[in-house]
């Protein structure tokens, strides 16, 4: 009984489904092959993705030091091979640039670093890393952090992104966990011609689709600059004044989420030098209040207001998710007012995954 | 088919149960649910912020920058999944103001093959103009944006005016590159989307 899937996926004929027709097999085995298409597939996208201009973000630490960090989505607990693309280039050769995937609840991290072969910006060919997961791990959410180690001059990194691998056909057999959740990959074969359908595979088809619909989906990635070349200018380390303009994605967000249990939308602040006291960022139409230094996680139901001319554009319901442009954050972001140099609280990193 | 956009309520389990009678509406509901997720919810986009040099004793950025340079080029990659055929764009960007002049970008889609910045092209792209398709935004920003017609494939081999990129069926799934060439405009903020294909042939 192979749990296949066809690529791309084909879906069911609608007419084909209507009450008083027969129940066909060829409906039913691409119900079955599109549950395992989606397992296999779904989330398998830029889980991060961020740039520098030329010259920006350079950096020259000659042992392997922390640059970046953002909170990623894992589709599921099967979802082993991250592959993170780095396009860099350096000014003395054994420089490295690398990535480690954390889990926090566990703390197990992953690891996996290279030599950069490119000595100008985007000369000739980006790294890519793969990060491997080999231990059995049942976080969905995890920390991606990127690290410099240099021999001599420096590095400088001009974009990243990366996604997680997807699951090739078949699916194994058993049950696959997402999270807490289960999947039950479906037999083709067993949806095949002449064979009983059990009302199992009912059951299972509605247990996965909800299974499916709480996968996570990057809506905003990212990490401040954690250390780079010394000098006047350098790439931001914290989230500025102008960047409440800026600091948003116009994203699809779906009906029914506030009416389902478990479809919310994650929001991850990573603040530096807070310690006590009240310190709030307006975020996703929420006011949401710091109580750690790292990172704060919040769990948000959607209550924006849908953009109109996006949404028709793209012909879904789309929202402006990210730092919202309000008096109150004009005041807590970095600017001529509240400089670094001063130790204020800062945020370093902004993640926001949704469903 | 129609691709449904929303999360609908799924039919109760216990109409799947043994010695029940099996409406259509049932399984139709799961054909519907899945489309959604596979069409819809699972297509791909990627949410590049652009890092532009700040003062290091401020530490953010307050404002656009005076030191980006004039002529930038970046490659930034995308993956995509079987199903993504249009790429729409929205660039967030500050042009360079001077009527004397000429500020616009290129975006251009290759393959990846080797990892290489060069691969094959795949759609030679398009070209944002100031003052005519540079418009809209608060303060100093300008928002570009693709607009999201389901085009044919594209034959031009020069930049088109602007319209959604088009990934040939041979490349849909693979890591791909879209490479902007920036003429004295600085880029903030690049946004890249599948586009949904609101109805589907089985």
């Amino acid at each position: 009984m192979s749990n296949s899937y066809t690529t791309p996926p084909t879906l069911v004929d609608p007419s084909r489904v209507t009450a008083g027709l027969t129940l066909r097999t060829t409906e039913i085995s691409k119900l079955g092959e599109l549950q395992n298409y989606a397992f296999a597939h779904g989330g398998c996208v830029d889980a991060v993705a961020q740039a520098w201009g030329p010259a920006v973000f350079r950096v020259d630490a000659t042992s392997p030091t922390d640059v970046c960090e953002w909170y990623i989505p894992r589709p599921s607990n099967h979802h082993n091979v991250f592959k993170l693309r780095i396009a860099c280039h350096r000014t003395a050769s054994g420089n490295k640039i690398g990535g480690r995937i954390t889990f926090p609840l566990s703390a197990n991290s992953y690891d996996a670093d290279i030599a950069i072969t490119d000595s100008t910006r985007y000369s000739s060919a980006f790294e890519e890393l793969s990060i491997s997961v080999t231990a059995s791990e049942n976080e969905l959410f995890c920390k991606l952090t990127l690290f410099v180690e240099c021999v001599s001059g420096y590095v400088e990194i001009s974009n990243i992104n990366g996604s997680w691998t997807y699951i090739s056909s078949p699916l194994s057999t058993g049950v696959l966990q997402q999270g807490s959740n289960t999947f039950i990959p479906q037999g083709i074969n067993r949806l095949g011609a002449d064979r009983p359908l059990s009302a199992r595979f009912g059951v299972e088809t509605l247990s996965n689709i909800t299974t499916l619909r709480k996968r996570g989906r990057t809506l905003l990635n990212w990490s401040g600059a954690f250390d780079f070349v010394s000098g006047s200018t350098g790439p931001a380390k914290g989230l500025g004044t102008f960047e409440s303009d800026l600091m948003f994605s116009i994203v699809s967000l779906f009906g029914g989420m506030n009416q389902q249990e478990d479809l919310d939308v994650d929001v991850f602040i990573n603040v530096e030098n807070y310690v006590s006291g009240t310190f709030e960022v307006e975020i996703f139409g929420y006011r949401l209040a710091i109580v750690q230094n790292g990172w704060n996680r919040y769990g948000l139901s959607l209550r924006l207001s849908e953009l109109e001319r996006y949404s028709r554009d793209f012909r879904l319901s789309m929202y402006q998710v990210g730092l919202m442009p309000t008096a109150r954050n004009q005041e807590i972001l970095l600017g001529d007012d509240n400089r670094i140099t001063s130790s204020p609280v800062y945020i370093k990193g902004l993640s926001i995954i949704g469903v | 088919m129609l691709i449904p956009t929303g999360y609908k309520s799924l039919p109760n389990e216990q109409g799947c149960y043994n010695n029940q009678v099996l409406f259509g509406s049932t399984v139709s509901q799961m054909a519907s649910a899945l489309a959604q997720l596979t069409h819809c919810k699972f297509l791909a986009q990627a949410h590049y912020h652009i890092g532009q040099p700040c003062f290091t004793a401020i530490g953010g950025r307050q404002g656009a920058s005076t030191l980006y340079k004039d002529v930038s080029q970046y490659n930034l990659m995308y993956q995509t999944t079987p199903l993504s055929s249009h790429l729409a764009l929205i660039v967030q960007c500050r042009s360079w103001g001077d009527p004397n002049v000429s500020s616009y970008f290129d975006v251009e889609l290759r393959n990846t093959t080797s990892n290489s910045y060069s691969g094959t092209v795949l759609d030679y792209g398009i070209r944002f103009q100031q003052g005519s398709d540079l418009t809209g935004g608060s303060f100093e920003t300008f928002t570009a944006f693709t607009g999201s017609e389901l085009i044919e494939a594209p034959t031009n081999t020069t930049p088109d005016f602007p319209r959604p990129l088009f990934v040939p069926s041979a490349n849909r799934g693979q890591l791909l590159n879209l490479r902007f060439d920036f003429n004295y405009v600085e880029a903030f903020t690049i946004h890249i989307y599948d586009l949904l294909i609101p109805e589907v042939t089985p």
